[in-house]
């Protein structure tokens, strides 16, 4: 599956919440392993929300600094997994502001998405097969990133709402219509999956 | 769109045994919430065809994000990085603080007032002998002032070239990182009085117009560096 199962570092296999606690006093070994355990699904995470790599490798450095100057206050309400991920989404939103784009609002989908090929040319790019994956790229950004926290990032419902910071009713609704949508832009694309 | 298919409404909101769907697929749902879900898939056809629709985006989407590149090993470096300047410039963290006060208050309830007592006799006694220890420590400190990052040890110190640089104060930490990572040079000691940083700009000794092209390279970055000054090499 997607994540990275706890490597043995430190004195044997650590917890991440063991982990931060560490960090917290000032164990770059822990921060080490930290960064081994979580950087890639932060990585990716970012990628798919800003679309470049070198804008989500320096905002991934960020993630994991405000993780060092932070540790001490993770309270473990949330598992760390969650927390940085929270952490990942609030730096790529303020990358955002700074560039002077609005947020990751339904106003902001279009712009994101004018760069993308409509569903007709993604299949004939890619070709059925591909054309599933295709369009999860094309999705508005607000839906594409509750995809990836529920099926990617396997987040439930409850930590997908401490991610977003929006009511878990809310989530279940939005990951509904991420759905429908998707399968309309496949309709789009040529691929009636019966739904909706 | 409005209407019925397959006996489910096209586009009202969804039940809830459908909108929980793809968290019974990646099985993160409560057991309550798990049985609601089997209950409604055991009578309802559509819904059962409806689960391998989500299967099959959950299957493309985890293809879709392992397709993504994963982080380049310099990316560690560079974090580390920015954390010893950050460490340099933060260099205290008062982390046991809390802790340890939790810790007093919780043994301190638990003792009668007569221990009490003896406790802070005991405890008075050992104050003067810190305060003693302390006063040499700090004595033997001021003969070498500084202060030391994690990294710095002057008993073995590498050979190289080492300057002296102050930064412009609204040059935020990454593009200080950048800049020490893209010229090769290593941040030592700092910050120091008058805001400079001890750096290691060479492996090697450097001088004369070796050393001046480097130092003029570190003074180009205007928007970066607002002071250099060489470090004279150690005998």
């Amino acid at each position: 599956m997607a994540w990275q199962k706890p490597v043995t570092g430190l004195s044997g296999e650590s917890s991440d919440e063991d982990l931060v606690k560490r960090i917290a006093a000032g164990d770059r070994q822990a921060m080490q392993v930290l960064y081994t355990r979580h950087s890639t699904r932060v990585f990716r995470f970012l990628q798919r929300m800003v679309r470049s790599e070198t804008k989500a490798e320096d905002l991934m450095s960020d993630v994991f600094l405000d993780v060092w100057q932070q540790a001490g206050r993770f309270e473990g309400r949330a598992s760390v997994t969650t927390w940085v991920l929270s952490i990942a989404r609030f730096k790529a939103l303020s990358s955002f502001r700074q560039k002077q784009h609005e947020e990751l609002d339904a106003d902001a989908e279009a712009a994101i998405e004018d760069d993308a090929d409509n569903p007709e040319i993604i299949l004939q790019k890619t070709g059925k097969a591909n054309a599933l994956q295709r369009c999860l790229m094309e999705l508005p950004a607000t839906h594409r990133e509750v995809i990836d926290l529920v099926y990617y990032h396997e987040r439930s419902v409850e930590e997908t709402s401490t991610i977003l910071g929006i009511p878990e009713n809310t989530v279940k609704t939005r990951m509904f219509h991420a759905r429908k949508r998707l399968s309309e832009l496949l309709k789009q694309a040529g691929i009636d999956r019966g739904w909706p | 769109m409005s209407g019925i298919k397959n006996g489910h409404p096209d586009d009202a909101e969804p039940s809830l045994p459908e909108a929980l769907l793809p968290w019974y697929a990646t099985g993160r749902l409560s057991p309550e919430e798990k049985t609601l879900v089997e209950n409604a898939l055991a009578s309802d056809e559509e819904l059962r065809r409806r689960l391998t629709l989500v299967e099959e985006e959950a299957a493309d989407t985890i293809g879709l994000n392992e397709s993504l590149r994963t982080p380049p090993a310099v990316a560690m470096d560079r974090l580390m990085a920015k954390i010893d300047l950050y460490d340099a410039q933060h260099p205290k963290r008062a982390v046991f603080g809390g802790k340890a006060m939790a810790w007093l208050s919780e043994t301190l309830s638990a003792v009668s007032p007569h221990t009490l007592a003896w406790s802070a006799t005991a405890a008075a006694f050992v104050i003067c002998l810190e305060a003693g220890l302390l006063t040499r420590l700090i004595a033997e400190r001021h003969e070498a002032p500084g202060f030391k990052t994690a990294s710095l040890n002057t008993q073995t110190e590498s050979p190289g070239a080492y300057a002296l640089v102050s930064f412009v104060g609204t040059v935020p930490l990454r593009e200080i990182t950048t800049f020490l990572l893209d010229h090769h040079a290593v941040l030592i000691e700092g910050p120091k009085p008058g805001g400079f940083y001890r750096i290691k700009i060479a492996d090697e000794n450097l001088s004369g117009d070796a050393l001046n092209t480097k130092l003029a390279a570190f003074r180009a970055e205007k928007a970066i560096v607002s002071m250099i000054l060489p470090e004279a090499p150690k005998p």
